[in-house]
């Protein structure tokens, strides 16, 4: 989705009305096809009303939708199983685990069947979906748990919006105006009281997307850095901390901010001994590669050093 | 006849996905590849390495990853690194030392009986609060992921295409 705005839109993409015409209308089509199949899987699973997991083949059409909203990840190293273990890393920055565990949480609950409120479906169908990161960890979720349902719920919702969107865009009137607007204010003229799915298309590519899941972790990460700051008075819980790896940089950007000149004397006197140590960590391993130096033991401080230091530059990998 | 963006995305049609999207991780994983095989100690891609600070969060972590895959170590993303840390050194040691003139001219002041000024010339916006830090470079970032905007600047063509 994200590339086919870009496609038809005149401002980026040089498609013209036939080609514009054309993609809006294979996309349509792959769509309609899939909400179709989705929608009378779902009303299966309902019409049973029972407790078995719902049905693989809707989960892979859930799945393929998601895709198709959010963009294809499949191809990130971070996505394959085997690449992400070669990047797991512990010990990390304590605002970092905060989040990871309230964010797994809140991302776990997602598919089970209570979550499914209103509010929370207008919420996703508002945000035209997760982000691409989330939607992936759902899609690892719904397949780990066999709970699609709910996630197929969501999605089925936002195709029907789009797709209605989509048909407006084609059918409508005034092809003249610039296609994006265009599409936004004839699915508001269609949508009538459903003005969501025309905003939510503005909003998503043309004024930023705010994924709910990134909005929850956006909220958390402030609360944790609030939480961080506010202990760091007690001496206890200093000494801790300088026994750990301490904040990755982006926390502790944001720690000096919320913190009085005390603190920030500790954080950044804590940040240059752990800079400094590590600094002299990778030097190390740098110079054990060479030949000359072959024979000295290479020590396992050192041989992490690198990942600590892209832990410590970035935060946490993005572990699905 | 097909040019050569043309051909990669008729290539793409072939996996199933977002053609796109598929184009867009190639690049990006040739690019990583590209830097860590030939570009480590190009002065130039340093330079812009260092002024990010490394990549983004997704980028640093598949440049450790693939050259972990392909190598068994970390040779060339810890050379990289090295000269970020030292950035970061930098940064945190000027940092400190405002912190201490700054303590100190609010000791001067508030003995007189005045405000202490804490202008700094570079400021680090949190996009979470919107409150304003002054961070020297080093510890804030002084320019943008370089994989982020080379794949930002391939799909321009293949999105026309």
């Amino acid at each position: 989705m994200p590339h086919l705005s870009a496609a038809i839109n005149p401002d980026r993409g040089r498609a013209g009305n036939g080609v514009r015409d054309l993609l809006i209308r294979l996309t349509l089509e792959k769509l309609q096809g899939k909400a179709r199949a989705l929608r009378s899987m779902l009303g299966n699973y309902y019409r049973r009303s029972s407790k078995k997991p719902f049905a693989l083949l809707g989960t892979r059409v859930c799945q393929s939708l998601i895709e198709q909203f959010t963009g294809d990840l499949r191809w990130h190293p971070q996505r394959d199983p085997m690449q992400r273990s070669m990047g797991s890393a512990s010990d990390p920055c304590p605002v970092c685990a905060v989040l990871k565990k309230a964010a797994g949480e809140r991302m776990t609950s997602l598919p089970g069947e209570t979550s499914v409120t209103s509010v929370l479906r207008e919420e996703v169908a508002t945000s035209q979906g997760f982000c691409g990161r989330h939607a992936h960890l759902l899609c690892h979720l719904v397949e780990a748990q066999s709970a699609g349902a709910a996630v197929a719920a969501f999605y089925l919702e936002l195709s029907e919006r789009t797709i209605a969107a989509l048909q407006c865009e084609l059918y409508s009137p005034s092809r003249n105006a610039p296609a994006i607007q265009g599409w936004v204010r004839s699915a508001m003229r269609l949508a009538g009281n459903r003005s969501v799915a025309a905003e939510s298309w503005e909003s998503q590519f043309d004024q930023g997307f705010a994924c709910p899941m990134c909005r929850f972790e956006a909220n958390s990460e402030y609360q944790a850095i609030i939480g961080f700051t506010a202990r760091l008075a007690d001496p206890a819980f200093r000494e801790s901390y300088t026994a750990t790896d301490g904040l990755c940089l982006p926390h502790l950007r944001m720690a000096l901010g919320k913190t009085d000149m005390e603190g920030k004397v500790f954080l950044a006197g804590a940040a240059r001994d752990k800079v400094a140590s590590l600094l002299h960590l990778v030097r190390e391993y740098m110079r054990k590669h060479n030949w000359h130096f072959r024979d000295e033991p290479k020590f396992p401080e050192e041989q992490e050093a690198v990942m600590r230091t892209i832990r410590f530059q970035v935060g946490q990998p993005d572990c699905l | 006849m097909l040019d050569f963006s043309a051909i990669q995305l008729k290539s793409s049609f072939e996996h199933q996905g977002c053609p796109l999207c598929y184009l867009r991780h190639k690049d990006v994983a040739c690019h990583i590849y590209g830097v860590l095989y030939e570009y480590v100690n190009d002065p130039d891609v340093r330079d812009s390495f260092v002024a990010s600070l490394g990549y983004c969060r997704d980028h640093a972590w598949q440049q450790q990853m693939t050259e972990m895959g392909r190598c068994k170590d970390v040779l060339g993303t810890g050379t990289m690194y090295e000269s970020v840390l030292q950035q970061n050194l930098r940064g945190i040691e000027q940092f400190i030392a405002t912190l201490h003139a700054d303590d100190t001219r609010t000791g001067w002041l508030s003995r007189l009986g005045g405000k202490s000024r804490t202008t700094q010339p570079d400021s680090y916006n949190h996009s979470t609060t919107g409150e304003q830090v002054n961070l020297p470079f080093g510890l804030s970032t002084g320019g943008h992921c370089r994989v982020c905007e080379v794949s930002d600047e391939g799909d321009e063509p293949s999105t026309h295409s």
